[in-house]
C-alpha cells in the first residue's frame, strides 16, 4: 500500500464539496438577487450600494464558515451546512424583496437585521463547541434544558401580551422558538440512558417502569401545561409530535406513536369542542369562503398569492407578495410561491428534503444513543415545523403560527434554526 | 459604482429586460438543482455507526419525504389548479388587491344556443366582467356572474366547465393541462351548447310582454328545451342591490317556467282523461247548466258557459251528456268534476304517482351544480273527500304545478305517451325520464286535443297549414285575476314541439295564453322547425 494513502487527507481536500456546493448555493441566490435588481433597474435605473449588502453578508458567512471548517479540521457532514444556506439565502433575499424601505436608514438598527449575523455566530460556535464527540457532554444537560425552556415559557406569560387568541411577546422577537431546540435535547438526555427499560412490553405493548413514567409525566407536564396556558396551538402539537417521534426512535415500538396519535386525536376533539380560537381556526379552514374577509383572508390571499405565481412564477421582484399578511414571517412560503413559482416551492421543499436526509445521516452516524436521539429528535422539530407552516400556507391543515424554518424572517426563528444546524454538524463528527 | 448604471442601462435596452429576467431565473433554478443532485450523489458515501441498519434510515426518510410531497400535491389544487376552484376565482376576482388580476386572464367558456349565438360571454373591454348579449330574454336560463354578488344559473351550475375544469373529453383534459402549465396564467374554458334557439326564446319574451309568466318549449322526441322564458326578467349585465332588496311581487330573479307554482287549472283534464281512458271508460256524462254537487254543502261545480249565461242574464240549457271528446273540446268542468269521482282517489294517485309530481324535474347536470324544476305541491294523499276530489279533477284543488311540468306532460302525449327527460345541453344525449301514459291512450288523447284546437276553446292556435293539439286552461287563484294557461303541440302526426304557456293573472287562457302559443308556434313554423 502506498503510505501516502494512510495518511488522513487534509480538511481543504475533503471539503472539496462543500466548496463546489457553498459556490453553487451562492451563484443561484446571487441569481436570485439579480432578479431582483432587474426588476428595480426597469423601475429606476439607479443602482445603489446599499443593495449588495444582504448579498455581500451572505457571501461572506459561506468564505468564513468553509474558511473556520478548514482551519480547524472540522470533519462533519459537507452538504448539510450548503443545504440550508441556500435556504438562509432565499430567505435573507426574500426579505431584502420584501422590505426594501427596512433596510434605509434606522431601519437597519431593527433587532431582526441582527438575526442574520447572531444566528451565524451562533451556528459555528456550537459547531465548534460540540464537535468531535464533546456534544455528548450535552446528555447530562436534559434537565437544564427542560428548566431553561420552562422558563422561557413563564417568561412569555409573565410579560408576553395577547393577540389573536395567544399569548406573544412584545415586539417580533420570540423566544419560544429557543425551546424547539431545547426540548430535543432534553428527550434525548432523558430517554438516551432509559431506553432498554421503556421497550419493555408484553404482548407489543410497552411496560415502561412506573417511577421512570410518573417522573417523566411529571417533567413533560411543565412545558405542556405552560403551552396550554398560552394557547399556543402551533406549539403544543409540535412538542407533542417531538415526543412520539423520539419515544419512537428510542425504543423502536410503534405503540407509542400509535397511543400518542389516538391521544392527540382524542386532545384535538376536545380543543375544538372547548376553546374558541381552535374552533375559529378549524372553521377557517374547513370553511374558507364562509367568512373570506375575516377569519379566512389572510389563507385565502395566500393562495391567490400561489394561484397568481402559477408553475414559474411572476419572477423575483415582480410579483405583489406585499398583499399578503405577514408574508415575511410566516408566510414567506406563500410569498416565495408567487415569484418563483410551484418549480421553485418544488425546490425549496427539495432542500429541506436535503437537510433532513444529512440530519438523519448525522443521527445515523452517532456512535451513542444520546447522539442518535438527539439527531432524530432535532429532525423531527424540523419536520413538524415545515409541515405545520407549509400545510397552513397551502391551507391543507389549519392554520398554526408555527414559522417556517431557515426561511421566516422572525429573527429569534433563524437563531433557533441556526443552532440546530450547528448541533447536527456537531453530531455527524462522531469521533471514537 | 454610479458610473455602472448607464451601461447596465444600455444593456437592458439593448436585450429584453423580460427575458434576461427569465434566464436569469433558469439560472437559478438549475443552479439550484445542480447542488441538489451532487449532495444527493455523494450520499453513497454516507457511513453508518455499528449496530444502526441505513435501511431504517432510508425507510424514515422516505417518510418524511412522503409526508412533504403530499402537502405539495395539495398546494398544486391551488396553486396550479386553482382555476378548477369556482369559489376561490369568484373570492380573487372579488377581493382582488394585485395591479393585474390573475383572474381577468381566464376566458371563461360561453354559453351558446342551439345554433351558436353567444348567450353569455366575455366583456372584451373589461374582461373581469361577462357579456349578455339578449339581455333579460335569457337572463333565467343564463343566469349573471357579478364580481359582488356571485354567480346564478347556469354560470353557477355550470362554473368549473366554463373555467375549464373538466376532464370528460381529451379535447378537455388538454385545455386542462395548458391552464395548469401556462406561464403568464392565461387558463380558457369550455363553451357550453344549449338546446335553446334564442330566436324562440326572444319571441315568447317579446309575446310575453310586461306580463308576468313562463313559457317552456320542447321536442317531444328527445327533452331537448327550446324554449324556458319567465317574464318579468333582469339585466344581467348590470345587476345591482336593487334587484335583490326590492320587496314587489314581480320577483324579477324567480324562474318562473321552473319554480313557479300555479293551480293546472283545466289543463289538469288532460291527465284525468289519460286516467279515464286507460281505465277503458268511454261512455258519456250528463252535464246540466246547474252544474255538479260533489257533496253536501259543497259549492256546485258548473261550467263557464253557465256562469257566462247568469252574468248576461240569459238562459243556457246545459251539455247534457257528452263524451269525453267533446268534454275537452268545450272544457267541461262539470263533465271532469264527475269523472274525476268516478274514478275515484285511488285511481287519481296512480296516475300522479307514475307522473312522478312530488319530482322535481332535472334539466340541466352542470359541472359545479345540477338544475331542477321545483317539485309540484300535491295534496296529502287519502284524505280527500269528493268534492276535493272534483276540485281536483278540474285542475282546483290544492294541487300547484311548475310550467316545466305542464310542458313534459304535453310532450309525453305527444311523444307516444313516453316523457323524455328535458335537457339544455345540447350535448347531454336523450334519456328518458318517465312513461307517463299508455300508446293508445296517448294516441285517442292527441286526437282530442287537435279537436279542441279546430273548434274548441283553443281555436286561436289554429295556426294556417299547421296541426296544432291543444288544451287551455283558466285557473282560479286566490291572488287576483285566473291564471291563463294553454299547452299544445306540433304538428300532430309527428310532433316536433310541445308548448306550455301560463300569464300570471292573465284571465282566460284562450284569451291571453292562446295568442302567445301561436305566435310561437307561426315563428317555429318561419324558422322551418316544425317541418316543411
Amino acid at each position: 500500500m502506498n503510505p501516502a494513502s494512510t495518511k488522513p487527507p487534509s480538511a481543504w481536500a475533503e471539503r472539496r464539496l462543500e466548496r463546489g456546493l457553498f459556490a453553487g448555493v451562492f451563484l443561484a441566490v446571487l441569481a436570485a438577487h439579480l432578479m431582483v435588481g432587474l426588476v428595480r433597474f426597469g423601475n429606476a435605473p439607479v443602482f445603489e450600494f446599499r443593495d449588495t449588502l444582504p448579498l455581500a453578508a451572505f457571501f461572506a458567512t459561506l468564505v468564513l464558515t468553509h474558511l473556520v471548517f478548514t482551519a480547524t479540521g472540522f470533519r462533519g457532514d459537507t452538504r448539510l451546512a450548503p443545504a440550508a444556506f441556500f435556504l438562509v439565502g432565499l430567505g435573507l433575499l426574500t426579505r431584502f424583496r420584501m422590505g426594501l424601505r427596512e433596510f434605509e436608514g434606522a431601519a437597519f438598527a431593527h433587532p431582526s437585521t441582527f438575526a442574520f449575523p447572531v444566528g451565524v455566530a451562533a451556528f459555528l460556535a456550537v459547531t465548534l463547541a460540540f464537535r468531535n464527540g464533546r456534544y455528548r457532554t450535552l446528555e447530562r444537560a436534559a434537565l437544564p434544558a427542560l428548566g431553561l425552556a420552562a422558563a422561557v415559557f413563564g417568561l412569555i406569560l409573565l410579560t408576553g401580551e395577547r393577540f389573536r387568541g395567544g399569548v406573544y411577546m412584545r415586539g417580533n422577537f420570540n423566544p419560544s422558538e429557543i425551546t424547539k431546540v431545547l426540548l430535543p435535547l432534553f428527550l434525548a438526555g432523558f430517554f438516551a440512558p432509559r431506553r432498554e427499560a421503556w421497550s419493555r412490553a408484553s404482548w407489543g405493548i410497552p411496560r415502561p417502569p412506573l417511577p421512570s413514567l410518573l417522573l417523566f409525566v411529571a417533567l413533560w407536564s411543565i412545558p405542556t401545561a405552560l403551552v396550554l396556558l398560552q394557547r399556543d396551538l402551533g406549539l403544543l402539537i409540535l412538542l407533542n409530535g417531538l415526543l412520539i417521534g423520539v419515544l419512537f426512535f428510542a425504543t423502536g415500538r410503534i405503540a407509542y406513536p400509535l397511543a400518542g396519535l389516538a391521544l392527540a386525536a382524542g386532545t384535538g376533539w376536545w380543543l375544538f369542542q372547548h376553546v374558541p380560537h381552535v374552533t375559529q381556526r378549524f372553521l377557517a379552514w374547513q370553511h374558507p369562503f364562509s367568512d373570506p374577509t375575516g377569519r379566512s383572508w389572510q389563507t385565502l390571499q395566500a393562495l391567490a398569492a400561489l394561484y397568481n405565481g402559477g408553475l414559474w412564477g411572476t419572477g423575483l421582484g415582480a410579483g405583489s407578495p406585499h398583499i399578503i399578511p405577514i408574508a415575511s414571517s410566516d408566510f414567506i412560503y406563500a410569498a416565495i410561491g408567487e415569484e418563483l413559482g410551484f418549480a421553485g416551492t418544488g425546490v425549496v421543499l427539495a432542500f429541506f428534503l436535503l437537510v433532513l436526509e444529512r440530519g438523519l445521516a448525522a443521527a445515523w452516524s452517532a456512535k451513542t444513543a444520546f447522539g442518535f436521539l438527539l439527531g432524530t429528535g432535532l429532525c423531527t422539530a424540523l419536520l413538524l415545523q415545515i409541515l405545520l407552516n407549509v400545510g397552513g400556507v397551502v391551507k391543507a391543515i389549519p392554520l398554526t403560527g408555527i414559522t417556517l424554518p431557515f426561511l421566516s424572517q422572525g429573527g429569534s426563528s433563524l437563531i433557533a434554526s441556526f443552532i440546530t444546524l450547528g448541533l447536527l454538524l456537531a453530531i455527524s463528527e462522531d469521533a471514537a | 459604482m454610479s458610473s455602472l448604471a448607464p451601461i447596465l442601462e444600455r444593456f437592458l435596452e439593448a436585450h429584453s429586460l423580460i427575458r434576461i429576467f427569465r434566464i436569469t431565473q433558469g439560472v437559478f433554478l438549475g443552479l439550484a438543482l445542480l447542488a441538489l443532485v451532487l449532495s444527493l450523489l455523494a450520499a453513497r458515501r454516507d457511513r453508518t455507526a455499528a449496530g444502526r441498519s441505513p435501511r431504517a434510515r432510508n425507510a424514515l426518510f422516505a417518510f418524511f419525504a412522503l409526508l412533504l410531497a403530499a402537502v405539495y400535491t395539495y398546494q398544486s389544487t391551488w396553486q396550479l389548479a386553482g382555476f378548477a376552484r369556482p369559489p376561490f376565482v369568484e373570492f380573487m376576482r372579488r377581493f382582488n388587491l394585485r395591479p393585474d388580476n390573475p383572474v381577468a386572464r381566464i376566458t371563461r367558456g360561453r354559453l351558446l344556443d342551439r345554433n351558436g349565438q353567444e348567450l353569455a360571454g366575455n366583456n372584451p373591454d373589461d374582461p373581469a366582467r361577462r357579456r349578455y348579449p339578449f339581455s333579460n330574454a335569457v337572463c333565467h336560463v343564463t343566469g349573471y356572474l357579478s364580481p359582488l354578488f356571485g354567480l346564478s344559473g347556469l354560470e353557477q351550475a355550470d362554473s368549473a366547465s366554463l373555467y375549464g375544469a373538466t376532464l370528460d373529453t381529451w379535447d378537455q383534459r388538454s385545455r386542462f393541462t395548458d391552464n395548469l402549465l401556462d406561464s403568464r396564467r392565461r387558463v380558457s374554458g369550455n363553451d357550453r351548447t344549449l338546446t335553446l334557439d334564442i330566436r324562440l326564446q326572444q319571441e315568447a319574451v317579446r309575446l310575453l310582454g310586461d306580463r308576468a309568466g313562463a313559457v317552456v318549449a320542447l321536442d317531444p322526441r328527445d327533452g331537448a328545451v327550446l324554449v324556458l322564458a319567465s317574464t318579468p326578467g333582469f339585466d344581467p349585465n348590470h345587476v345591482t342591490a336593487d334587484l335583490f332588496e326590492r320587496a314587489d311581487t314581480a320577483s324579477p330573479l324567480l324562474n318562473r317556467a321552473l319554480h313557479g307554482l300555479y293551480p293546472p287549472g283545466s289543463t289538469f283534464k288532460l291527465v284525468m282523461a289519460a286516467a279515464a281512458i286507460e281505465a277503458g271508460f268511454t261512455g258519456k256524462l250528463d252535464c246540466p247548466a246547474g252544474g255538479y254537487t260533489a257533496g253536501p254543502g259543497a259549492p256546485p261545480i258548473r261550467d263557464h258557459e253557465a256562469l257566462q249565461a247568469d252574468h248576461d242574464g240569459s238562459v243556457w240549457p246545459g251539455h247534457g251528456p257528452i263524451p269525453m271528446k267533446t268534454a275537452i273540446r268545450l272544457s267541461s268542468n262539470v263533465y271532469f268534476a264527475r269523472l274525476g269521482v268516478m274514478l275515484g282517489p285511488a285511481r287519481l294517485e296512480q296516475m300522479t304517482d307514475r307522473l312522478a309530481l312530488a319530482n322535481p324535474i332535472p334539466v340541466f347536470e352542470g359541472s359545479s351544480s345540477a338544475i331542477a324544476s321545483s317539485p309540484c305541491r300535491l295534496p296529502p294523499p287519502r284524505q280527500q273527500d269528493d268534492n276535493e276530489l272534483a276540485q281536483m279533477a278540474i285542475g282546483q284543488g290544492r294541487l300547484l304545478v311548475t310550467p316545466l311540468q305542464m310542458a313534459v306532460l304535453t310532450a309525453a302525449i305527444a311523444n307516444h305517451g313516453l316523457a323524455m327527460r328535458p335537457r339544455l345541453d345540447a350535448g347531454a344525449p336523450p334519456k328518458v325520464l318517465r312513461y307517463y301514459v299508455r300508446r293508445n291512450a296517448a294516441a285517442v288523447l292527441a286526437g282530442f286535443l287537435r279537436d279542441a284546437v279546430e273548434s274548441g276553446t283553443g281555436h286561436g292556435a289554429n295556426v294556417k297549414g299547421l296541426e296544432v293539439a291543444g288544451k287551455t286552461g283558466t285557473a282560479q287563484n286566490p291572488a287576483g285575476d285566473d291564471h291563463a294557461w294553454f299547452v299544445c303541440f306540433a304538428p300532430v302526426d309527428h310532433p316536433r314541439l310541445a308548448l306550455a304557456v301560463i300569464v300570471e293573472n292573465g284571465g282566460a287562457g284562450s284569451q291571453a295564453a292562446v295568442p302567445i302559443a301561436a305566435g310561437l308556434l307561426r315563428m317555429a313554423r318561419d324558422i322551418g322547425w316544425l317541418g316543411e
